[in-house]
């Protein structure tokens, strides 16, 4: 059982660390004068994970949107729904997937400790029914239908299918309301046995909380031993884009844009690409640079334009839109306008002015419980330590932004998802 | 939490809540305006005002100042409070103790003070290329909320329930409004606003009261001489002869149900808690009637809530659902309120919703721009501002109270955002 402490004296937190024997990374953020009280339990288990190899070599391919169904149905319990539990201790449970990862969590003024033990037991107690099932695809099938008809969920969802021939992060985190209808109580056992261990796991708590009872609780109630990393089974993804350009038709207000540069991903400093790259996009589209302020005198983008990159362990782009009057010319205004850019290069102040903005950013991260949870659990579940990322900003420099604006921008594999408005121009 | 509240100047006031507790410093500026007097005038002008000062006049290089100042963040915004709309005005910088000792408060709160007292004008306007950029911007934003469901139903609610009233005015106003509007009628009605809105200023942070005080001193100094108007309440809703239905049809896979209720009391009544407690046994909560019924035991949807609005004293029901659903969504959602009507909630309900409500209220001193809108919020509907104070009032409401404040609610209008007939 290895405990550490790792203090951040220029963030003045300070965070505990301890190694389970189970393989579970705990941490514990104290956060004095905080009325919220916050733990995330979270697992290294998102919609990428749907093809992978058990303990005894068989390999399954499991249906579409199963990490977001489990998720749903773990909060199932014999007789009833564990949230309920949690509302009598005054406190808000809750649950989300995404691509990598499966997370749940609580929020809570009051009664701390029986939510805490209330969540690390909930998590490890499966109890799936084939009626069950049955009954939540309805509830999970609305909440489809919910994002059907979201036009900012469709432009990203079209880009990944643009982006990528192959890698997972193609498919719908969700899945589609087919792909569920094919989920089974058996499949849900053999997902959860397979990455719901202590070994794939990480929990946050943040907020007024002791460390010492919280890291004894986790003793007390996750048991187990440390397990070998589960095989995730990934498709080789060539370099190319699949498509360049893709439109739907929506019945919306303003139509929208996405545009996406896809990279390799870094596989042996990902936090520095990541810091790397937020620099590089604000310096070549953020408020402050000459592509935005010329885009926005044009009437082509809004304040609603942002630009960011997207990456994992295994996939990695950089993902520029928002709503737009005319987003076939914003493509196009884009791609010149990062040509000239290149021409005549960043400036130095540009890379300084973005660093300042970043580093007050980061620190301003930590105003919020809930979005340092996240981060930090994000992050600790690919094993890096967002702490890192404040030592990271301080070490960048002017030639490695540049250096990375000729790698990943100036050979652009890059493909545009467009969302235009129900009986105009639709293909 | 606790705002100390300090006279600036003639209906203009401080509220400084000094606090460790956060990683920067936040100072908004919150002008309240009847909704009537030109809702797409007030959504504009902080869009506009945030362009370019005299100083810089360019906008690229205000934002360059921001970024400079680690990334300060100045935003406008409006937000409809009853039948008025609150122009925001927003400036949030790191504190210069986690940034080795540089402060860009001082920076930061100038930059606002520009925004709202030195904006770049052109011939006694506003400078015309912002205002046609804004104009075109704030139309598209007024487009936007067609592309966004639930949104675009409640406010389709509330244009079929409320017509002809202040109440029906949207957030950020109607297209022709924003359409006739002039650089120089849009800056005479900024003058206005200057002169007549009752001003709020908020500070959150680690500061000592008289650098506050001396923050926001400055900050208005060059406010000129003002006669602020008094605030008005809200008009009283009629509720119609008999129950209103409207249904519109898109090409969409979801169908929104939304109802609009009147209360018979409002956010200053004494009686007024009995309803919020109501409210969150009916549809505020996870384990609420709505939630646990249309979602839990029916399958129907993947959300359900009811909300309340105190200042108009209106109570809202939403839900997203298949098509064919509609009549049997609609039944079990009226039959979980009769049931209020008649008192049967069990006392774990009324113990849970307590619980969560409590949460709510401390864990809103958790965010700086959550704890001055809930204390903004509430001075204005004239409830008391104290957590535990709230809490209080919220313990004392027994199950009688609760059914009864159920009976004050009459269901008025049931909207219906439906699929493409056909299709």
């Amino acid at each position: 059982m290895a405990r550490s402490l790792l203090e951040q004296r220029r963030l003045g937190e300070q965070l505990h660390y301890e190694e389970f024997g189970s393989g579970l990374r705990a941490f514990v953020l104290p956060k004095r004068g905080f009325q919220t009280r916050y733990a995330t339990f979270a697992t290294r288990y998102g919609s990428n994970d749907q093809s992978f190899v058990d303990s005894t070599g068989v390999r399954h391919d499991t249906p579409a949107g199963i990490a977001h169904f489990l998720e749903h149905k773990l909060f199932e319990e014999e007789g009833g729904n564990v949230s309920e539990r949690f509302s009598a201790l005054g406190a808000m449970a809750n649950a989300y997937t995404n691509y990598t990862a499966t997370t749940y969590l609580f929020s809570t003024a009051s009664r701390f400790p029986e939510a805490l033990q209330l969540l690390l037991e909930f998590v490890q107690h499966p109890y799936f029914t084939p009626q069950s099932v049955e009954k939540e695809q309805g509830i999970i099938e609305q909440e489809l239908r919910m994002y059907l008809d979201d036009p900012r969920v469709a432009v990203f969802q079209n880009l990944m299918e643009a982006l990528y021939h192959h890698h997972p992060v193609r498919v719908e985190i969700g899945g589609t309301v087919e792909s569920i209808r094919q989920i089974t109580a058996d499949d849900l056992y053999l997902c959860y046995r397979t990455f719901y261990h202590p070994s794939n796991m990480v929990f946050f708590a943040t907020g007024d909380v002791a460390p010492d009872a919280v890291f004894s609780a986790i003793h007390r109630l996750v048991p187990g031993e440390r397990r070998a990393p589960v095989q995730r089974v990934r498709p080789a993804e060539p370099a190319a884009v699949r498509t360049e350009l893709v439109r739907r038709a929506m019945p919306v207000g303003v139509p929208l844009i996405d545009i996406g540069f896809k990279d390799e991903p870094d596989r042996e400093d990902p936090l520095r690409r990541e810091v790397e790259m937020e620099i590089l996009l604000d310096c070549l589209f953020g408020t402050s640079s000459d592509i935005y302020q010329t885009l926005y005198e044009e009437g082509l983008l809004s304040e609603h334009f942002a630009a960011s990159y997207f990456s994992g362990e295994d996939f990695a782009a950089s993902v520029l839109g928002g709503p737009s009057p005319d987003p076939d010319r914003l493509r196009e205004r884009i791609l010149t306008l990062l040509a000239a850019q290149r021409e005549g290069g960043l400036s130095v102040e540009a890379v300084e002015r973005s660093r300042r903005k970043s580093i007050g950013e980061f620190v301003a991260l930590f105003n919020s419980p809930e979005a340092v949870a996240h981060s930090f659990s994000e992050y600790a579940l690919r094993g890096l330590d967002l702490f890192a990322a404040l030592a990271a900003l301080d070490r960048v420099r002017y030639e490695d932004i540049a250096r990375r604006f000729e790698e990943h921008l100036a050979q652009p594999r890059v493909a545009a998802s467009i969302i235009v408005r129900t009986g105009e121009h639709a293909q | 939490m606790a705002f100390e509240r300090t006279r600036l100047s003639d209906g203009a006031d401080l509220f400084f809540w000094p606090t460790k507790k956060f990683k920067t410093t936040t100072v908004r500026v919150l002008l309240r305006q009847p909704l009537a007097d030109g809702a797409g005038e007030g959504a504009l002008l902080p869009m506009v005002v945030r362009r370019g000062t005299r100083s810089l006049p360019r906008p690229v290089e205000l934002a360059r100042a921001l970024d400079n100042l680690y990334g300060a963040d100045l935003r406008g915004d409006v937000i409809k409070l009853g039948e008025e709309q609150v122009l925001i005005f927003h400036v949030e910088a790191t504190s210069g103790a986690y940034l080795g000792g540089e402060d860009p408060l001082r920076g930061a709160v100038d930059l606002l003070g520009d925004v709202l007292f030195d904006p770049l004008l052109e011939d006694g306007g506003f400078a015309p290329a912002f205002v046609a950029q804004e104009r075109e911007n704030l139309l598209r934003r007024i487009q936007g909320i067609y592309s966004d469901k639930a949104h675009y139903a409640q406010l389709r609610l509330i244009e079929e329930m409320c017509p002809g009233e202040n109440y029906a005015i949207p957030r950020l106003g109607r297209p022709e409004e924003v359409e006739a509007l002039t650089p120089v009628t849009l800056y005479e009605r900024w003058q206005r606003i200057l002169r007549t809105a009752p001003i709020a200023v908020y500070i959150v942070g680690d500061l000592p009261p008289e650098r506050a005080q001396d923050e926001a001193q400055r900050l208005l100094s060059r406010l000129g001489r003002r006669s602020p108007a008094r605030p008005g309440a809200a008009s009283r809703h009629e509720a119609p002869a008999q129950l209103r239905r409207v249904t519109d049809h898109q090409p969409v896979s979801q169908g929104k149900l939304a109802f609009g209720f009147t209360a018979d009391r409002r956010a200053d009544s004494p009686d007024y808690p009995a309803l919020v407690m109501m409210n969150g046994i009916y549809g505020g909560f996870s384990h609420s009637k709505l939630f646990q019924e249309v979602r839990e035991r029916h399958s129907l949807a993947y959300y359900a809530y009811s909300q309340i609005d105190g200042l108009k004293g209106l109570v809202f029901v939403q839900s997203g659902i298949e098509f064919e659903h509609r009549a049997q969504a609609e039944e079990i959602i009226l039959a979980q309120l009769e049931a209020m009507r008649r008192g049967e909630f069990r006392e774990q309900e009324v113990r849970d919703t307590l619980a969560g409500i409590e949460s709510q209220i401390l864990q809103s001193a958790d965010a700086p721009s959550e704890a001055i809108m809930t204390d903004f919020e509430l001075r204005a509907s004239g409830r008391p501002t104290d957590p535990e104070a709230r809490i209080a009032t919220l313990r004392r409401v027994d199950a009688e109270a609760i059914a009864q404040a159920a009976r004050g609610v009459r269901l008025d209008t049931v909207y219906f955002l439906d699929g493409q007939e056909g299709s």
